[in-house]
């Protein structure tokens, strides 16, 4: 880590290195430690964020019961909408998380079901087709499930 | 607080709890509202300035966390961020001057403990310093420093509320902290050499 480096880390972040990067810590701690007189520039800034913190808003228990109630009234007279497909409320998160690689089951069920729900549509629209028994014959002897 | 570290325990409640708002339970509302509702005020008073605005922004927040939960998805998003990105959105949509009451409220924050007067004064003088940079500067720019300072978030978290890259942010915070700098400097806080 550079001195340029440091500062900056220490003039956007504060003089808390624990609150700065995780990846940047530890270079910052040993570059502190071979540099001691950068102590002083980060007791300085310290007391700047110690000024910081002074000006944060104060939320007072009252208050916070307050807007609690308010919301409680509003909500209780606003219904929420429904979704025109409730499945997809539970199938997506499953299928989202599938998709970041962090739970295979889901994701194999998902394919799975789709693979199924395929043939089934495929066999159907062949059965509404079929004009005779030959051609049931034909469509379940010479065809394949997912093919034409 | 540490660092940019993510999830922790209290992910797993606020996904459950999500999941029954999702369904329709105004009882799990409650739960999550009591859980997120103070530091929901904190950030909008934060970015606004003005208390009365700020309490309207955390309702108008949590209604829409009421009456769009099924869009939240669980993994993809901690509710945390997702409540900040709408409180940081709704209060950077105000488009009205921040009434701003940082300055007054910044004298009671003077602590006189055994210090003698000049200190005190002193650093009343820089409370004042610090609510006028706050004051002045743009809205972005307090947001920043609420979510970060303020409330404690990691750098990432802090980012993700806003819904903006790292390097962002950190111009966001590098900008106010200047401008902060600059108003301390004025009533003769050395911090020159240390902020240039």
């Amino acid at each position: 880590m550079t001195e340029r480096e440091f500062q900056r880390l220490m003039v956007i972040y504060g003089a808390e290195i624990g609150r700065w990067p995780v990846a940047r810590q530890a270079d910052a701690e040993k570059w502190l430690a071979e540099n001691p007189k950068a102590r002083t520039a980060l007791g300085r800034m310290a007391e700047m964020d110690r000024l910081l913190l002074g000006a944060a808003p104060l939320i007072s228990s009252a208050r916070i019961d307050g807007v609690f109630d308010t919301l409680s009234r509003e909500t209780a007279l606003i219904s929420q909408p429904r979704s025109r497909f409730p499945v997809a409320r539970f199938v997506w998160p499953q299928w989202n998380l599938a998709l970041k690689g962090g739970n295979w089951a889901p994701k194999g069920a998902i394919y799975l079901g789709l693979f199924f729900l395929g043939c089934a549509a495929n066999v159907a629209v062949r059965l509404m087709a079929a004009v005779s028994p030959l051609d049931l014959w034909f469509f379940g002897n010479l065809s394949l499930p997912l093919g034409g | 607080m540490s660092g940019d570290q993510g999830w922790d325990g209290r992910e797993t409640l606020d996904d459950m709890l999500m999941r029954q708002v999702a369904d329709g339970d105004g009882a799990a509302f409650e739960v999550l509202a009591r859980r997120h509702l103070r530091r929901a005020l904190a950030v909008a008073q934060g970015v606004v300035g003005n208390p009365n605005d700020a309490d309207e922004i955390a309702q108008e927040a949590f209604m829409r966390v009421w009456q769009y939960a099924d869009r939240w998805t669980p993994g993809r998003a901690r509710f945390s961020t997702w409540l900040h990105k709408i409180v940081v959105n709704l209060s950077l949509d105000r488009r009205r001057k921040p009434q701003w009451v940082a300055i007054e409220a910044a004298g009671e924050l003077v602590d006189d403990g055994a210090r003698p007067a000049s200190d005190v004064i002193a650093r009343k003088e820089h409370q004042l310093a610090v609510a006028r940079a706050l004051e002045d500067i743009p809205a972005r720019q307090r947001a920043a420093i609420t979510l970060f300072y303020f409330e404690g978030l990691s750098g990432k978290d802090a980012a993700e509320g806003m819904g903006i890259s790292v390097a962002a942010f950190e111009q966001l915070l590098l900008r106010a902290r200047r401008a902060v700098k600059a108003e301390l400097a004025a009533v003769g806080f050395l911090a020159d050499e240390v902020l240039s």
